[in-house]
């Protein structure tokens, strides 16, 4: 797999590590190194006796290294990888060592065992106990939310600010009691709104809307079509089991990176991997939760196409999914993108009417370009339609550099009236911004 | 969107005090509306909440944008250089992370000396270091070609611009972009930097026109002695004692002329006989005249602090640091080398002070002279005067020679003097100040190299491994260091090969 500097750096966890990693880029720092078809590893004289043993696990880049930092990929995984796109003649090596023999070996062993491993017989009687018990508990969770909806709207929101977040946690909790997880985030997240800026009332109408027809859907959810009671039981918490979805058949297609977004939460960082299938059209979300300290098994670099079977969690508007397998690709046919702003619209009501209360969608629009209007910077497309950026997007001067004030093919990530630029076609490559 | 400012209205004062009025509504949207509120098996609060949802999905799937005829955007004007090949590219970034300006200018240069310019993504990172960097804003945007023009003015941090005009920027820059100017116009227009200054100066305050004063001294000539003359009765002490130091500079001054009438009055060679007559030597008579007191407001200060040194001798010591070495020539009828003796022997401080006066009036057969005799003193601003490769020659050898247990110190200082003045250390002068910081670590740090590495001779890198410090825990940090200080020469030594292009 060749990889770009650009892309290895986009690996990495923070702008130190970035640093670090191109500083172990040089021949010097490394007392071994070598490289074949599956893994690439080296040994990096730190400032302890023995050199750390670091490798890299080529068909997934998925590093393991013996330092102790906390960071994943660590500055060494970074070093290596950067070195060896750097100077790739000088790993002569190509005969694994013991140690990185035995760490591949084990991952192999462990993806056919994943693989081979069938299931355990299911005692059914006591899942459908457990299975009532929840829906009892969902359902008595709902009631009092809906009773907490109405405590709101009857009040009014003028005094919600006042009253801070604690109403929003305190529903939060109990829904968690109530073993929905996700509707709980909901409630949560309309808490988060930033009640000192304008507009709040509109974004708390908007997430109390959005819970309230998941809540609703939930009670009436055997007359709804199969594929929205999936989408329904996603948004209340109920999980879907990885594996079984794993054994079911992918869309095979070359899938460009759009970007990758990192948030943290109570030790958790989650990776958002957006995906566009180059031949399906197909756009794809792919998550990744890593616990701090621990390794993530998914590194996918924006801008960097992959050859992947993806198979899709159940809904009207299949978004979220998972790899099933994945080879490194070249593919640079374009994308098939929207003519302009009304085109992006009609698709966008089209979701809409699937999945009322579904999130921010990316979409490529072609002809547009980045104009300033009103001291805030928007994208115009060919009918001379503005389409206000979101203000916290801050790599507006690259934007600005790459279109020459042109008109270009972007991706763009929102809904209904704003968006965020998540890259752009430049000399017909993707360039992730 | 009228509709939903409504239900926000009723939304905020709440379901008890206001009900929603569907008649506010959109006509398409009101049957639906209408049909909720028909349904009496739900209370009007959750009527409510089904009101919001349906007008939420409503509003957010007709969004809709109305076209915008008069808002555009000027097109960047095609390039007309090359790009840079991807080699440069890639070391450019590397220099960006090691964070060496000194690297960053010499490959700027390179870039620019051969016609090539850098891709679109690179032009806001570089603008960003130009706005930190004054010294660099020049040369990066020549080498971001026509985008950066075009890009430079979109930006208000990038306050640098290569379309104003000196005058522009004169009449409504900054301060310190006035400064700017005003160095860089003394250096090519002396005449018209004056020009400009007069022409503002009753309006500026006391701390810019210090400010301008203090690169006032670039192309400095008697032209400027009328202005500087005015400048005498300033209110400002600071900006009048600037007036004086500029005036000191220039020999056909009134302080100046006065500085060498007092000598002439002050100063007589005489001829004495020595060994029993068989030789005779010069004797330098000292008597001063009565000095007017206006010369002591030029700065010459009247009492020695040193016990060795009579007030009369530190007044003519301080009066020959600015006379022009020719004029004191002229006035002892002696050749150079003749003053030079005759200070060495009967008064030191007096030749350092005639080494002084021959730095500051650009004398260089004199400086040479004073150097030959006066071994003790260091002449840092010479280094600006002999041509590079005399200038590192001079230091090395002042550097050399330097023992004792001062020596330390002075070698620190020449050679944060020497790097200052961007004098470049040759093989021999680099391997030693390489043996002296493995010596003594902590006083320059990785920024020291990252700055000057392009003084250095590129033979330091094997320097680097040979010499380490004594104690053995610095041991691993010298190491450190020394990789930064191998990466830095290596970056430095592939910038011109990294412009060549590969087939």
């Amino acid at each position: 797999m060749q990889l770009s500097e650009e892309q290895i750096l986009s690996l990495a966890p923070d702008e130190s590590s970035k640093k670090n990693g191109k500083a172990l880029a040089t021949l010097s720092k490394w007392v071994s190194k070598g490289a074949n078809e599956r893994a690439l590893w080296g040994e990096c004289q730190g400032s302890g006796s023995k050199p750390y043993q670091t490798q890299v696990d080529l068909s997934t880049t998925s590093f393991k290294c013996s330092c102790p930092s906390r960071k994943f990929p660590c500055k060494h995984g970074l070093g290596l990888m950067l070195l060896y796109a750097k100077d790739k003649l000088s790993f002569t090596d190509t005969t694994m060592p013991g140690w990185v023999d035995e760490w591949i070996g084990k991952r192999t062993e462990r993806q056919e065992k994943k693989e081979t491993e069938k299931e355990k017989p299911v005692d059914e009687a006591a899942q459908l106990k457990r299975q009532k018990a929840r829906e009892q508990k969902i359902a008595d969770g709902l009631e009092e939310l809906m009773l907490w909806m109405k405590d709101v709207v009857s009040n009014g929101i003028m005094n919600i600010p006042e009253k801070g977040t604690a109403t929003f946690e305190n529903m939060g909790r109990r829904l968690i009691d109530a073993q929905a997880p996700t509707l709980a985030g909901m409630v949560r997240t309309a808490g988060n709104i930033n009640f000192y800026a304008e507009g709040w009332q509109s974004a708390l109408l908007d997430q109390l809307s959005r819970i309230y027809l998941v809540a609703t859907g939930y009670k009436r959810i055997e007359t709804l079509d199969p594929m929205l009671q999936q989408d329904i039981r996603t948004l209340i918490g109920f999980s879907q089991s990885q594996e079984a979805l794993l054994e079911q058949t992918g869309v095979n297609d070359h899938w460009l990176v759009l970007a990758k977004e990192v948030s943290e939460e109570d030790n958790i960082t989650t990776e958002r991997y957006w995906l566009y299938g180059l031949h399906t059209q197909q756009t794809a979300l792919v998550l990744q939760f890593i616990v701090r300290g621990q390794g993530g098994q998914l590194t996918l670099m924006p801008g960097a196409c992959i050859q992947a079977e993806l198979v899709f969690y159940p809904s009207v508007l299949p978004l979220r999914a998972l790899i099933k397998k994945q080879i490194a690709s070249n593919d640079t046919t374009s994308p098939k993108a929207y003519k302009d702003w009304d085109e992006v619209f009609e698709a966008q009501a089209l979701n809409f009417s699937k999945l009322p209360f579904k999130g921010y969608s990316p979409y490529i629009v072609e002809n547009v370009r980045p104009v300033l209007h009103n001291q805030q910077w928007h994208l115009q497309d060919a009918k001379n339609c503005l389409m206000p950026l979101k203000k916290t997007f801050d790599n507006i001067w690259l934007l600005l550099s790459l279109s020459g004030g042109d008109y270009t093919t972007m991706c763009v990530i929102g809904a209904e009236k704003t968006f965020t630029p998540l890259g752009m076609w430049y000399n017909q490559t993707y360039k992730a911004l | 969107m009228q509709f939903w400012n409504h239900i926000i209205q009723v939304a905020s004062l709440g379901t008890g005090k206001q009900q929603a009025d569907v008649a506010e509504a959109e006509e398409s949207l009101q049957p639906a509306l209408q049909r909720i509120n028909d349904n009496n098996q739900i209370d009007h609060e959750e009527r409510f909440l089904q009101i919001v949802a349906l007008a939420f999905n409503y509003r957010q799937s007709g969004a809709s944008l109305v076209p915008d005829e008069k808002t555009s955007i000027e097109i960047a004007s095609p390039e007309e250089k090359t790009y840079c090949p991807s080699a440069a590219l890639y070391l450019l970034s590397e220099i960006i992370d090691a964070e060496s300006n000194g690297l960053l200018e010499i490959w700027l240069n390179v870039c620019a000396g051969k016609g090539f310019i850098v891709p679109p993504e690179l032009i806001p990172s570089l603008f960003d270091i130009a706005s930190q960097n004054k010294k660099l804003q020049t040369i990066i945007a020549k080498c971001c070609g026509k985008r950066g023009e075009w890009l430079i003015s979109f930006n208000p941090d990038w306050k640098f611009s290569t379309s104003e005009s000196d005058e522009e920027i004169w009449n409504t820059g900054l301060a310190e972009q006035r400064r700017l100017v005003l160095m860089e116009m003394r250096t090519t227009d002396p005449a018209k930097a004056r020009q400009l200054l007069e022409e503002t100066w009753d309006k500026e305050d006391a701390n810019t026109k210090a400010l301008f004063l203090s690169v006032f001294g670039n192309g400095i000539s008697e032209k400027d002695i009328d202005f500087l003359d005015k400048l005498k009765t300033e209110k400002s002490k600071k900006v009048k004692e600037l007036a004086f130091a500029l005036l000191k500079i220039i020999p056909a001054s009134s302080v100046v002329r006065e500085y060498v009438q007092i000598l002439q009055q002050a100063l007589q060679v005489k001829k004495e006989k020595a060994l029993l007559g068989l030789v005779s030597k010069n004797v330098l008579q000292i008597q001063l005249p009565q000095i007017s007191s206006s010369v002591f407001e030029t700065g010459i200060e009247k009492l020695s602090n040193v016990k060795e040194l009579s007030d009369d001798l530190f007044i003519v010591q301080q009066l020959m640091a600015y006379a022009p070495p020719s004029e004191i020539k002229s006035m002892l009828q002696l050749s150079y080398e003749e003053i030079a003796d005759l200070f060495s022997h009967q008064s030191p401080s007096l030749l350092t002070a005639f080494g002084t006066a021959a730095v500051r009036f650009k004398d260089l057969d004199c400086f040479r002279v004073v150097v030959g005799k006066d071994k003790n003193t260091f002449y840092t601003d010479a280094l600006h005067l002999l041509p590079p490769a005399d200038a590192g020659d001079y230091g090395f050898s002042f550097y050399n020679s330097r023992t004792g247990t001062e020596a330390v110190s002075e070698r620190n200082n020449l050679i944060n003097a020497i790097t200052a003045a961007k004098v470049p250390l040759d093989e021999a002068f680099s391997v030693a100040v390489v043996e002296h910081l493995a010596g003594n670590m902590y006083i320059h740090n990785r920024k020291f190299f990252s700055t000057y590495i392009h003084l250095f001779h590129p033979a330091m890198i094997n320097a680097v491994d040979k010499f380490q410090p004594k104690e053995q825990y610095l041991q691993s940090q010298w190491a450190n260091m020394g990789d930064y200080i191998k990466h830095l020469m290596q970056l430095r030594l592939q910038i011109q090969s990294s412009f060549i292009h590969k087939p």
